[in-house]
């Protein structure tokens, strides 16, 4: 499935980029974000997602389209979906 | 006595005294230190009924075993008061070298009462308390007024203070220490203030001695380390501010005083276009690793404006204002702080004044002539500027807060005074995070998002945050407790996710401090005591059980747009999780606390002597 990960706080700047598109599988989970992210930016890799490309960084959570987050069950992903990838620490 | 002084210095204003008062071990065994302390002096010594901007009204600063001990995020301080806005327990938390500096004067915490015939310094070097005129510091604001503190004491005394806001008694006020940082909430600023009290200046050669002290640096030093992980990265980098987008993207985001919980132009005045656009340099409190205060800067020149920028700011003084240009949103928060005013209730108090013009019910000549629109960013300055100095029709309502102001305009707009027992409310939409809801709802001292963390649960897959249910009494619960202990100890609620076992290595830290032997299990009691001693403080001062509600708004209208569009919170919905809340504290179904609670957390005494 097509769909568009739009990062937020430390992952935008060290990479650059407000948003990638990216190809994941239909039932995906977060090892799927952290594979699609390391590969449309590298510069994740350490940051937010782990150096093996494996998972996402712990201080890092994926949700989708603003509802449910994305980890380790997979979810139903359809092409147009929109992931956002932001910091676990929520607290302000 | 390791860690503590046990004492508690107490300041009577109007008869120009000071005396220490010892300390029972006891008593800082079961209440720690920070807010657990000071809840529980201000219970003790604030006689029931009292005027929140009356002398007996006792202004306390509360320090904790964990001040002076070197441990990472541990140079805190808590200030509480009955508070103005509430008439309930107001209690806040500040950092950095004043909670340092006041304990090594030789006391645990600062009790002052009473009131001054005119504007004073309250100076406190080690043993010996004056009393200095502060008439040259009226009108200052607050970095103005520590500077001129400082220059005339020297480098060394550390100043608690507060700004023109104070000085008039604007009911959330805010105490202003170390170039800018604040204990903002409740307003405490507006006591100080009634207290005709300007400034507490405070310098100390006496610290607390630690039990262990190569132990603790041992364990000091490993969690300086994992200060600096992945646990802490967003306040390290960008820091709260970029709550903003993400909140939005979520439809958490209050706009236009919670009509919406998207903005439309939220990615403008976001945490990373403040960060991109206007970084200055990262601050650290004292004995901080983890620096995440943001120094931003706008302007050049005369019109330079530099200060510290955080979510709650962002979030009241932009998208909850309508407000889309950064700028306005950078000088607004850095006013607030110089003139000493929680931004918050600022923003939140500003956002129904704006509601109330636009519907027609505040007319121009009652604005003071401002178009007080939603995205007018002059008329946001200027208001504010109103609300600090009480000036004009407009600065002398909206100084009184969201709740009384809108019992004044009447006309229904108290349906849209967007507090709880009126401190009002953070920036977390309560439909779309129903944790939250919960936790804004009972709160003890207000709509406060600080005292629960609830939200952390909403943000994962733990809950579904768009349903209510009664799973979530318990999770507010321990999260109240967990905070209480945070906040008495005190650690930074930043360094809370680099503990492998909080309640372990909490536990660990302080019989290192204090030779203790305090158990896991009596720290999680302790916070479950610490909450129940509020909600007893509040009991005692009128309490009710409708007061543990939610704005009409929230629990009559839906969501109209984002990613929770359509959402809803139901009153239904509501008093289920607060009937889910009350039995997992084990209260009475009207949310009062039953004798055997009471006996069971040794607050049965403290009930009968204040009764």
């Amino acid at each position: 499935m097509r769909v568009t990960v739009e990062l937020f706080g430390h992952a935008r700047l060290v990479s650059g980029v407000r948003e990638v598109e990216a190809r994941i599988p239909a039932r995906a989970d977060s090892s799927h974000i952290a594979a699609a992210l390391v590969s449309e930016a590298p510069a994740l890799s350490g940051v937010a997602v782990s150096e093996d490309g494996r998972s996402l960084m712990p201080s890092y959570t994926a949700n989708l389209n603003g509802l449910a987050f994305i980890g380790d069950e997979p979810v139903s992903v359809s092409s147009g979906d929109r992931i956002y990838v932001f910091s676990s620490q929520a607290g302000g | 006595m390791y860690g503590y002084h046990g004492v508690v210095l107490i300041v009577d204003l109007t008869a120009r005294t000071a005396r220490r008062e010892p300390l029972d071990v006891d008593v800082l065994r079961q209440f720690i230190g920070g807010t657990g302390l000071a809840s529980y002096l201000l219970y003790r010594h604030c006689p029931p009924g009292a005027d929140p901007l009356g002398p007996d009204n006792p202004l306390v600063f509360a320090c904790s075993p964990l001040v002076g001990s070197r441990l990472t995020t541990s140079s805190k301080f808590a200030v509480a008061a009955k508070s103005p806005l509430t008439g309930m327990i107001g209690d806040s938390i500040s950092s950095s070298f004043l909670a340092v500096e006041l304990k090594r004067t030789g006391c645990d915490a600062l009790l002052i009462r009473g009131r001054s015939d005119e504007p004073t310094l309250l100076t406190i070097e080690d043993g010996r308390v004056e009393f200095l005129s502060a008439a040259e510091l009226m009108g200052l604001t607050t970095l103005e007024t520590e500077r001129d503190v400082r220059n005339r004491l020297g480098r060394r005394f550390r100043v608690a203070c507060i700004g023109p806001a104070g000085e008039n008694m604007v009911r959330f006020a805010s105490i202003a220490n170390d170039g800018g940082r604040q204990a903002g909430r409740t307003g405490t600023g507006a006591v100080m203030g009634s207290k005709n009290l300007k400034a507490v200046a405070v310098r100390g050669r006496n610290p607390a001695a630690v039990f262990d002290r190569d132990g603790l640096d041992e364990i000091g030093r490993g969690l300086s380390a994992k200060s600096l992980g992945p646990a802490t990265e967003k306040y390290r980098t960008t820091g709260t501010m970029a709550n903003v987008a993400v909140f939005d993207r979520l439809g958490a985001l209050p706009t236009r005083n919670f009509r919406q919980s998207t903005f439309e132009s939220a990615d403008d005045v976001s945490g990373e276009a403040l960060y991109q656009g206007h970084f200055v340099k990262n601050a650290h409190c004292a004995n901080c690793t983890i620096g995440c205060e943001k120094v931003l800067s706008v302007g050049a020149g005369a019109k330079k404006s530099t200060g510290r920028m955080e979510y709650e700011s962002a979030f009241a003084l932009g998208p909850l204002v309508g407000v889309s240009d950064r700028e306005t949103v950078i000088r607004a928060s850095h006013y607030c702080d110089e003139m000493g005013m929680d931004t918050i209730s600022a923003g939140v108090t500003t956002a129904w004044a704006m509601e109330c013009f636009e519907r027609g019910i505040l007319t121009l000549d009652e604005t003071d002539g401002l178009e007080l629109r939603f995205g007018n960013s002059n008329a946001i300055l200027a208001c504010l500027e109103y609300i600090s100095n009480k000036n004009g029709k407009l600065g002398t309502l909206l100084a009184e807060g969201s709740r009384i102001a809108s019992g004044i305009v009447g006309q229904k707009s108290e349906g849209w005074a967007m507090h709880v027992k009126g401190l009002e409310m953070p920036g977390y939409e309560p439909r779309s995070l129903k944790t939250m809801a919960l936790a804004l709802a009972v709160s003890t001292r207000g709509a406060c998002h600080n005292r629960s963390s609830a939200y952390e649960a909403d943000f994962s897959n733990r809950v579904n945050r768009l349903e209510a249910d009664a799973e979530r009494g318990k999770i507010t619960a321990d999260g109240e407790d967990f905070s209480a202990v945070l906040d008495s100890l005190i650690w930074c609620k930043f360094l809370r996710k680099a503990f492998d076992d909080f309640w372990g290595e909490s536990a660990s830290a302080l019989n290192l401090v204090t030779g203790w032997d305090v158990t896991p299990r009596e720290l999680k009691a302790a916070g479950e005591r610490i909450n129940n001693l509020k909600k007893l403080f509040n009991i005692r001062e009128g309490w009710q059980r409708e007061d543990d509600t939610l704005p009409d708004r929230v629990l009559s209208e839906r969501l109209p747009d984002g990613a929770a569009a359509g959402v809803g919170l139901s009153t239904d919905e509501l008093e289920l999780m607060i009937a889910a809340y009350y039995e997992a504290r084990g209260w009475n179904e009207d949310g009062t606390i039953p004798a055997s609670k009471l006996a069971e957390m040794n607050l049965d005494r403290l009930w009968t002597t204040a009764s």
